[in-house]
C-alpha cells in the first residue's frame, strides 16, 4: 500500500517552505484569483512558481485551490489561468465546479482534485467524478468512518480527508450567512466567519438563553487518534486545514503528524497511540478539538460555546537562526515574550523535542538580558547542545 | 412565464390550483429546507388533481452514503409517476440518470451562478437549472442569453442560506438544560430575525428578509427565464394566497403598486436579495 499523503495549508511562500520542511509531502495553496481565501495572502505566478520549484527539490508537492463557485465575471479568464498554472508544473488543481473541471480536463493535463466544497458525501457521487477522468475526492467532512470505508470499498481513486483543523458549522458550499449579513460572498473566497458570532435565539417571543450565548460555532476536528484506522482504511491523503495558520501552527501540526505517521509505518504491528502528541497539539490550538462526524457522534459536545476571543499562540516564542558552537549559543528570532527561567521545548523538523530551562540571554551586543519582549528581537540563548537552524521554541505551560 | 408554489400542505395547493402553473415539492426525507416535505402516496394524490399542470419533485439534500440505495429505490417509484422533473443537489442523482425518466434540474442553490456551468449540464443532459439568489439580475440575464437550458428563478419568498447536517438548537439546548419543546425559532443579530429550523436530518436558516421580485417578473419574462418560484415558508396561508394571486396580476402598468401591496402584506420585510448588488470578493 502507498504511504498516505500529509498534505498541509501554506498561506504563502514562507509557510510553504515551512510545511515541506516540517514533513509535508505536499501542500495546498491559493494562486492570485478563484480561490476561497479571497483575503488571505495568496501567491503571485512568480511566488507559485518558487514554491514549486522548492517542493519539487525535496520531492514534495503543490497542489492550487480553484475552487469558487464560478460567476459569469470570471469565466473569461479561466482558460488562460489553468494553462499557466500548468505552465507552472502545479501538481494538481482543486476544483468545485464541474465546468472548470471540465474545461482543465478538456485543455489541460492538470490532475484534478475534487474540492470539499462539492460535499461529495457518498460512493455515487465519487463514481461520477470518477468517470469523468479526476484524480482524486476530497470528501466532505460530514463523513463518517463507516462513509469513508464504504466508499473506499466500492470505487477506485484517490480519497482524502480533512485530519486536522477548523470545521464548516454547515455542508461546504451551504452556507451563505456571510453574503446576507456582512456581502462578503462565501463561494468565492469572502467567507467572513459568521457561524462563529454569537447571536440570540429565540423561540416564537420566548429568548432562549443559556450560559452562553447561541452561536453555530464548532470545535475543531483532530483524528490523530484514529490515524492507524484511517492509514488501514485506505486514505490516500490526510489534508490538514489552515491557510490562515501562522507558521508556527503549521510547522506543530505538520511535524506532529509527520512523527505519528513515520511511527506507524515503521512499526505497524506496535503502533501505539502517543497522547504526548495530543498535548503538543491541543497547545498550538486556539480551540478544543474533537472527532467531529468521524464515529458518528456529532452531537453536542461538537459545539464550541466558550465565547471568548480565541487565543494567538502566545506559547511561541522564537525561531532559530543558527548556533555559535565555540560559545555554545543559539541565535534566535524572537516572535513572543519570554525570559530567563522559562521552561520551554525546541523543536525542528527531524522530530526532535529537547525540554530546556533558559539560563541566560544575551542581546546582538553580548548585554546579558533578563527579558525579551521587542517583535523579532535577535538574541543569543546558551545551550550546551548543538540547535540546527529552523528549529522552534515554545513554551511549556 | 410559468409560476409554481412551493406550498405548504395539499389543501393550499386544491385552493390556488387555478391561480399557478405547477407546484415545486420536497420529498419526504431527500429535501433540505422544504417547509414541508410529501410522502410518495401524496405527491401521486396532487398529480393526479393538479391534472396537466406541472409538478417538479425537489431532491435538493446531500446524500449520505447510506441513503444511496433507498434514494435510488424512489427515484424508481417516481419513475411510475407524471413528473416534470426533478431538482438535484447531489451529483449521485446525476449518476444515476440512465436510469431516471424525468427531466433533470440542476439545483446546486448557491452554485448555480454561471452559464459555463449550465452549459456543462447541459451536455450532461440536464434540461433545466434552478438559479442561485446571491446573484444580480443582470448575471440572471446573462446566463439566460448564454444558455438553451430552461431556467427557473426565485420571485418571492424567504431564502435558505444555511444548511447543516448538525442539530444546532437540540445541541445548544442540551448544552445548557433549556427545556423548551417549540418549534418556531429565529435567531436575531443586530435586530434582524432570521428563520432557523431543525429537522432529525440537520439545521436550515433563512434570510431575514422575504424576497419580493414582483416588480422584476414581466423583465424576467421578457427575458426568457421559464419559471418563476413563489415560496410558501413561514407566510401565513391566507396572505400567501392573496400574494399568489396578485403574481397573476401584474402588469406594465401595475407592477409598483403590486410590488408596494405585497410589500405591505409581508409588513414591509421584504428586500430583493442581491438582483441589485454584487457580493463582495476582496476586502479592501
Amino acid at each position: 500500500m502507498k504511504k498516505v499523503e500529509l498534505l498541509a495549508p501554506a498561506g504563502d511562500l514562507e509557510r510553504l517552505k515551512w510545511a515541506i520542511l516540517y514533513g509535508a509531502d505536499a501542500v495546498y495553496i491559493g494562486g492570485p484569483s478563484f480561490g476561497l481565501r479571497a483575503n488571505a495572502g495568496n501567491f503571485s505566478f512568480e511566488e507559485i512558481k518558487e514554491g514549486v520549484t522548492f517542493a519539487h527539490k525535496k520531492k514534495a508537492h503543490v497542489h492550487v485551490t480553484v475552487n469558487i463557485a464560478l460567476h459569469n465575471e470570471n469565466i473569461d479568464k479561466l482558460p488562460t489561468y489553468l494553462k499557466k498554472l500548468e505552465e507552472l508544473e502545479v501538481d494538481a488543481i482543486i476544483v468545485s465546479d464541474p465546468a472548470i473541471m471540465n474545461l482543465a480536463l478538456k485543455e489541460t493535463k492538470l490532475p484534478i482534485h475534487i474540492s470539499t466544497q462539492q460535499s461529495t458525501l457518498n460512493k455515487e457521487a465519487v463514481k461520477y467524478f470518477e468517470k469523468k477522468g479526476v484524480s482524486r475526492i476530497v470528501l466532505g467532512r460530514e463523513a463518517t468512518k463507516e462513509d469513508i470505508k464504504d466508499i473506499l470499498k466500492n470505487t477506485n481513486i484517490e480519497i482524502e480527508t480533512f485530519i486536522h483543523g477548523a470545521m464548516c458549522a454547515s455542508f461546504s458550499g451551504r452556507c451563505v450567512l456571510s453574503n446576507f449579513f456582512t456581502g462578503r460572498d462565501a463561494n468565492r473566497g469572502g467567507c467572513a466567519q459568521i457561524c462563529r458570532w454569537d447571536f440570540n435565539l429565540y423561540e416564537n417571543k420566548n429568548k432562549l438563553e443559556g450560559e452562553k450565548p447561541f452561536t453555530f460555532c464548532t470545535k475543531d476536528l483532530s483524528l490523530l487518534k484514529h490515524l492507524d484506522e484511517m492509514i488501514e482504511m485506505g486514505i490516500s491523503s490526510f489534508k490538514i486545514e489552515g491557510r490562515m495558520r501562522s507558521l508556527y501552527y503549521v510547522a506543530t501540526v505538520v511535524g506532529t503528524y509527520r512523527k505519528a505517521i513515520d511511527e506507524y509505518y515503521h512499526n505497524k504491528e506496535n503502533y501505539v497511540y502517543n497522547k504526548e502528541y495530543e498535548r503538543i497539539l491541543n497547545n498550538c490550538a486556539n480551540r478544543e478539538s474533537t472527532v467531529q462526524f468521524f464515529d458518528g457522534n456529532y452531537d453536542e459536545k461538537c459545539q464550541y460555546y466558550n465565547g471568548r476571543m480565541e487565543a494567538s499562540n502566545q506559547e511561541f516564542l522564537g525561531i532559530v537562526l543558527a548556533y555559535d558552537e565555540e560559545k555554545k549559543e543559539m541565535i534566535v528570532e524572537e516572535r513572543n515574550y519570554f525570559k530567563k527561567g522559562d521552561k520551554v521545548e525546541i523543536f525542528g523538523p527531524d522530530g526532535n523535542i529537547i525540554p530546556y530551562e533558559i539560563n541566560e540571554i544575551y542581546d546582538e551586543e553580548n548585554n546579558k538580558i533578563e527579558v525579551v519582549r521587542h517583535p523579532k528581537q535577535i538574541v543569543k540563548i546558551k545551550i550546551d547542545k548543538k540547535i540546527k537552524p529552523n528549529y522552534l521554541i515554545r513554551k511549556i505551560a | 412565464m410559468k409560476k409554481i408554489i412551493i406550498p405548504k400542505n395539499s389543501k393550499m395547493i386544491k385552493e390556488l390550483k387555478d391561480e399557478i402553473d405547477g407546484v415545486l415539492l420536497g420529498l419526504k426525507g431527500y429535501s433540505a429546507t422544504y417547509e414541508t416535505e410529501f410522502e410518495l402516496e401524496e405527491i401521486e394524490e396532487i398529480i393526479s388533481f393538479l391534472k396537466g399542470k406541472e409538478v417538479f419533485i425537489s431532491i435538493n439534500k446531500n446524500i449520505l452514503n447510506y441513503e444511496v440505495e433507498n434514494l435510488y429505490k424512489q427515484l424508481e417509484k417516481l419513475n411510475e409517476m407524471k413528473i416534470t422533473g426533478i431538482l438535484f443537489y447531489d451529483l449521485a442523482i446525476l449518476n444515476r440518470k440512465e436510469k431516471i425518466k424525468h427531466n433533470l434540474w440542476w439545483a446546486q442553490e448557491h452554485f448555480t451562478t454561471n452559464y459555463l456551468t449550465a452549459k456543462y449540464y447541459e451536455e450532461e443532459g440536464v434540461k433545466g437549472a434552478y438559479l442561485s439568489s446571491d446573484i444580480t439580475k443582470k448575471d440572471l440575464e446573462e446566463i439566460r442569453k448564454n444558455t438553451k437550458i430552461k431556467l427557473m428563478i426565485n420571485a418571492f419568498g424567504y431564502l435558505p442560506i444555511f444548511v447543516s447536517r448538525r442539530n444546532i438548537i437540540e445541541n445548544y439546548k442540551k448544552t445548557f438544560q433549556i427545556k423548551n419543546k417549540g418549534k418556531n425559532y429565529y435567531i436575531e443579530k443586530e435586530g434582524k430575525r432570521y428563520p432557523i429550523v431543525e429537522r432529525k436530518e440537520g439545521t436550515y436558516v433563512y434570510s431575514a428578509f422575504i424576497l419580493n421580485a414582483a416588480e422584476e417578473i414581466l423583465s424576467f419574462q421578457d427575458n426568457g427565464f421559464e419559471y418563476i418560484v413563489l415560496n410558501s415558508f413561514q407566510i401565513e396561508e391566507e396572505k400567501f394566497k392573496e400574494i399568489v394571486i396578485l403574481f397573476s396580476k401584474i402588469t406594465k402598468e401595475n407592477k409598483k403598486e403590486i410590488q408596494k401591496k405585497i410589500d405591505e402584506i409581508c409588513n414591509n420585510n421584504t428586500d430583493k436579495a442581491f438582483l441589485y448588488r454584487n457580493t463582495i470578493v476582496k476586502v479592501k
